[in-house]
């Protein structure tokens, strides 16, 4: 256990936690708000349930502990580090649902819970696939970038989402779930097969 | 410095997020669909799409990028060397925000290219509205600079990803919250204003003038909390603070309104009109270009209503002020910048139907389904035009159809009835036998 609480604290999880954890306290007061799509959209009346944005922010959270410090000595450890590797995507993304089921206890509907799940997901995958491409320090690049033009523009003229704005689906959209599961999926595989970028094997932070 | 700021602007993260940035732009403003958009062809609703998506969506994830990029000192342990630089730390954080909102600039001007070229391809006249764009553009800079305070006072992996979400959050918080003055001092304009509204240009600059001073005032800060670096001199920071704080308490005393970025447009002197037979209908001359396809409609409503009496026979774009008129007078929205003929002739028709004097409630009738009878009467003229009218249920469907298969002459005295009842806040009178 002692390696496994090390790996996990090397990787700033705790800090991650805790940070997420204010992230829920906001999302279980504003459990039962929604956001409006923007009034320049006046043809559109959509909203979001806040409950269901908020996973955007648990991602990028959850993003910063994507980061090794000793990328340099993992890369010539005696085991493969792929399986520590995968456990730890796997414990991230538990922390992730964790965090999108405790606003149930505040009353929250199952079908936005639904929504929140497939979006803490999806997003995480984004997460992950950003660190690879572009450095662990630009995970949250994908995520913010995926949710706000989602947000804004993501609504068609007649009132129902666009085909690729799977983040604001109604929960338990088939279309929607397979996205964010395939970029979870996506996200794995790259986190697994790539390797961090060589930018950032000296950062100290 | 420029040969240091141009260094920075090719190495730092913002050469990659900023065209990214500005490619997701240009691709949503590109691929709008004209004729179902609700911008593409009124300049002023042009500038504020092109505004908000550069303050919440690019402004975001730059200032983000600024956070990040700002932390690379710590990260890459080279704060001790640019700590006891010859320039200041006012300098240097001057620096790190001009790389980062140049970017940010350059695809900004891509948006507004793009979008001011789709507007320019609809609308008759070459009419950009620049207040927004400004404000837009000094928002994102004070976003920016807010991203390099926090990047430089707390170097850390988190703070980068949660400047871009508390950014996000802030506009969310603002749009919960209209009255609490976030949006002034924050202000990301999410507002429709079509032709019947013009720029608050008073508001609009002093909201700019903060954001400006502001951020440039903000960007000291570090170097005055950080005792290694050398402090910016107080005649440099003082007139600045000085400035931002004029356009802040500008801001606060500026009075709050229903459209808080806005002002009603002048009316025009010659709004463009369309006349057929007894009907005649008005634009707003930002819809000016509308008008060939107005004179059609206006020719459907006019032959559809014929010799009636009692409808509304003169019809002004909403918010339009047509004065003394002879007549009746009704008003109708043009719901998109780029509207067919045959959904102006339906909002024509909809806007000709006599309405109920002030005060008078109409009730449900049975003849009506349940519905208030003014609906029957507008059904019925509808039906005889061939327009589109909701179905209210078979016994509605039922008196329509009883009306409308009545002979012509009787259907024209019950509609007279009707028009006359409705004006008159009575009941509909009974329908044809």
């Amino acid at each position: 256990m002692r390696p496994l609480a090390l790996f996990v604290r090397g990787r700033e999880v705790p800090r991650a936690v805790l940070c997420g954890a204010v992230v829920t306290l906001v999302a279980v007061v504003l459990s039962g708000r929604a956001l409006e799509v923007p009034d320049i959209r006046y043809l559109t009346d959509y909203s979001v349930p806040i409950a269901a944005v908020v996973p955007v922010a648990h991602a990028v959270v959850l993003g910063t502990a994507l980061f090794s410090p000793m990328a340099v000595l993992e890369e010539g450890a005696a085991r493969l580090m792929r399986g520590y590797e995968s456990l730890h995507v796997v414990l991230l993304t538990a922390l992730g649902l964790v965090w999108t089921a405790v606003p149930l206890l505040a009353g929250l509907p199952g079908h936005v819970f639904a929504s929140s799940v497939r979006n803490v997901v999806g997003f995480l995958g984004l997460a992950m696939i950003g660190a690879r491409l572009f450095g662990s320090g630009l995970a949250w690049l994908l995520p913010l970038v995926t949710a706000g033009p989602t947000l804004l523009l993501g609504v068609g003229p007649d009132n129902t989402p666009e085909f690729w704005a799977w983040p604001i689906q109604p929960g338990g959209h088939l279309g929607a779930t397979l996205a964010a599961a395939g970029l979870w999926v996506l996200g794995l595989a790259f986190f697994l097969l790539l390797g961090p970028r060589r930018s950032e094997r000296d950062e100290a932070l | 410095m420029i040969r240091v700021l141009w260094c920075e602007m090719r190495r730092g993260e913002a050469g990659k997020v900023g065209p990214l940035m500005g490619l997701i732009g240009a691709l949503y403003l590109l691929l709008e669909d004209r004729t179902e958009s609700d911008w593409i062809g009124w300049w002023a609703d042009t500038g504020i799409v092109v505004q908000l998506f550069g303050v919440i969506v690019m402004g975001s994830v730059m200032a983000a990028t600024a956070t990040w990029t700002a932390s690379r000192g710590q990260r890459d342990r080279t704060r001790p060397w640019t700590d006891t630089a010859a320039r200041g730390g006012w300098s240097q954080a001057l620096l790190i925000w001009a790389s980062v909102w140049l970017w940010t600039l350059l695809a900004y001007a891509v948006h507004v290219v793009i979008a001011f070229g789709r507007t320019a391809g609809v609308s008759d006249e070459f009419a950009p509205v620049w207040e927004p764009l400004l404000l837009g553009a000094a928002m994102s800079a004070l976003q920016i600079a807010v991203g390099v305070v926090v990047g430089t006072l707390l170097p850390s992996r988190l703070m980068a990803p949660v400047v871009g979400a508390v950014w996000y959050a802030l506009f969310v918080a603002a749009a919960f919250a209209p009255g609490s003055g976030i949006g002034r001092f924050a202000p990301a304009v999410d507002e429709h204003w079509a032709g019947s509204l013009v720029p608050d240009t008073a508001l609009m600059l002093s909201s700019a003038a903060w954001c400006l001073a502001a951020a440039v005032a903000v960007l000291a800060v570090p170097a005055l909390v950080r005792r290694p670096v050398v402090s910016p001199r107080p005649w440099g920071v003082v007139p600045v603070a000085v400035v931002a704080l004029l356009a802040a308490g500008a801001l606060v005393t500026l009075p709050e309104k229903a459209t808080p970025w806005a002002a009603a447009a002048p009316q025009p002197e010659d709004p463009p009109c369309a006349t057929t037979g007894r009907t005649t209908a008005c634009l707003w001359p930002a819809n000016r270009h509308l008008l060939p396809r107005l004179e059609r409609a206006v020719a459907d409503v006019d032959r559809a209503l014929g010799p009636l009496e009692g409808f509304n026979r003169r019809l002004d774009e909403q918010w339009l002020d047509p004065g003394p008129v002879a007549g009746e007078a009704g008003e109708f929205a043009v719901m998109t910048p780029d509207v067919g003929v045959r959904r102006l002739s339906q909002d024509l028709l909809a806007a000709a139907m006599p309405r109920p004097p002030e005060g008078c409630e109409r009730e449900g009738s049975k003849a009506a389904g349940g519905l208030p009878d003014d609906f029957l009467l507008a059904a019925v003229v509808h039906h005889r035009a061939q327009a589109p009218f909701d179905y209210y249920g078979e016994e509605f469907a039922a008196a329509v159809e009883k009306v409308v298969t009545a002979p012509r002459a009787e259907q024209d005295k019950w509609i007279g009835k009707a028009v006359d009842s409705v004006r008159g806040c009575a009941p509909l009178p009974g329908l044809p036998r």
